[in-house]
């Protein structure tokens, strides 16, 4: 799929790991982990917001675009 | 989460079904087993034995006076039990009675097998379960060929029997008959079975929508 969801970087930068973020944003570790990993097929608007939320960013910050 | 809890129903027809199973595994075995057997030591002994089967009247049809006026009374459908000491039962038609039950048997426990692992797997909060699909395909396929292979047995066992059998004002009937809402349920597991695949498709999507 094109569409990456650049999730590590943002993680990386804010010095978070990926159970802490799971904790603060309600989804779970496998859930992310599977967004983290490009496996997801979708993605809600609400966890959009929620990460967006925690991490302080734009969507366009974690979601990018390469055909 | 909700953790999902299968439906009281559910539950107690599960129960049935593997009662049913294991039941007829060992009852199914026990007389396929003994019959032989049975046939064998009983020289001697007057074990009596019936087989049932389709027969005709020969006079099947009557006129009856209803308060409307005459009416024509047909009899249709009637059974006939032939009972006779085992030992005195042509092997050939016993090997031909062996086998008609035992393929209806091994068919009706495959059946059991797979609807048992359906409701198994139903419980386990997976109804959309990917094998589960599959299963379901091949219960309606096992059932289409039970109804297929017993109508055409029990033809064969028929024109067996009528060999056999002569005298008497009763005659064996046969003909081909199908036990038709055998077949729309077995339609109906098949195209229920090609929904539940579309279901379980959706609901792998739906598990990487996050």
């Amino acid at each position: 799929m094109p569409i990456y969801v650049t999730l590590d970087r943002l993680l990386d930068q804010r010095g978070m790991t990926l159970t802490e973020l799971s904790e603060r944003v309600g989804i779970t570790l496998a859930n992310l982990s599977i967004l983290k990993t490009n496996k997801a097929r979708a993605i809600r608007f609400s966890t959009l917001e929620a990460l967006c939320a925690e991490l302080e960013c734009q969507p366009a910050d974690l979601l990018t675009y390469d055909d | 989460m909700q953790t999902y809890r299968a439906d009281r129903v559910v539950r107690v027809l599960s129960t049935l079904v593997s009662i049913a199973y294991f039941g007829l595994w060992s009852l199914g075995v026990t007389l396929l087993v003994c019959a032989p057997a049975a046939k064998l030591i009983s020289a001697g002994r007057n074990w009596i034995w019936q087989v049932e089967f389709p027969a005709n009247l020969p006079d099947p049809a009557t006129t009856v006076q209803t308060t409307w006026g005459p009416a024509l009374f047909v009899v249709r459908e009637v059974r006939g039990r032939l009972q006779f000491p085992v030992g005195l039962l042509p092997w050939r038609l016993f090997a031909v009675l062996w086998v008609h039950v035992a393929v209806v048997l091994g068919l009706t426990l495959l059946s059991l097998h797979h609807l048992r692992q359906i409701f198994r797997r139903v419980q386990d909060g997976a109804p959309f379960d990917a094998d589960n699909a599959l299963r379901m395909r091949t219960l309606g396929l096992l059932l289409l060929a039970l109804a297929v292979f017993n109508g055409i047995a029990t033809l064969v066992t028929t024109l067996a029997l009528r060999a056999e059998l002569s005298g008497g004002s009763v005659s064996v009937a046969s003909g081909l008959h199908f036990n038709l809402p055998l077949v729309f349920a077995a339609l109906v597991l098949v195209v229920l079975a090609e929904i539940f695949r579309r279901g379980s498709e959706l609901e792998r999507e739906q598990a990487l929508v996050i």
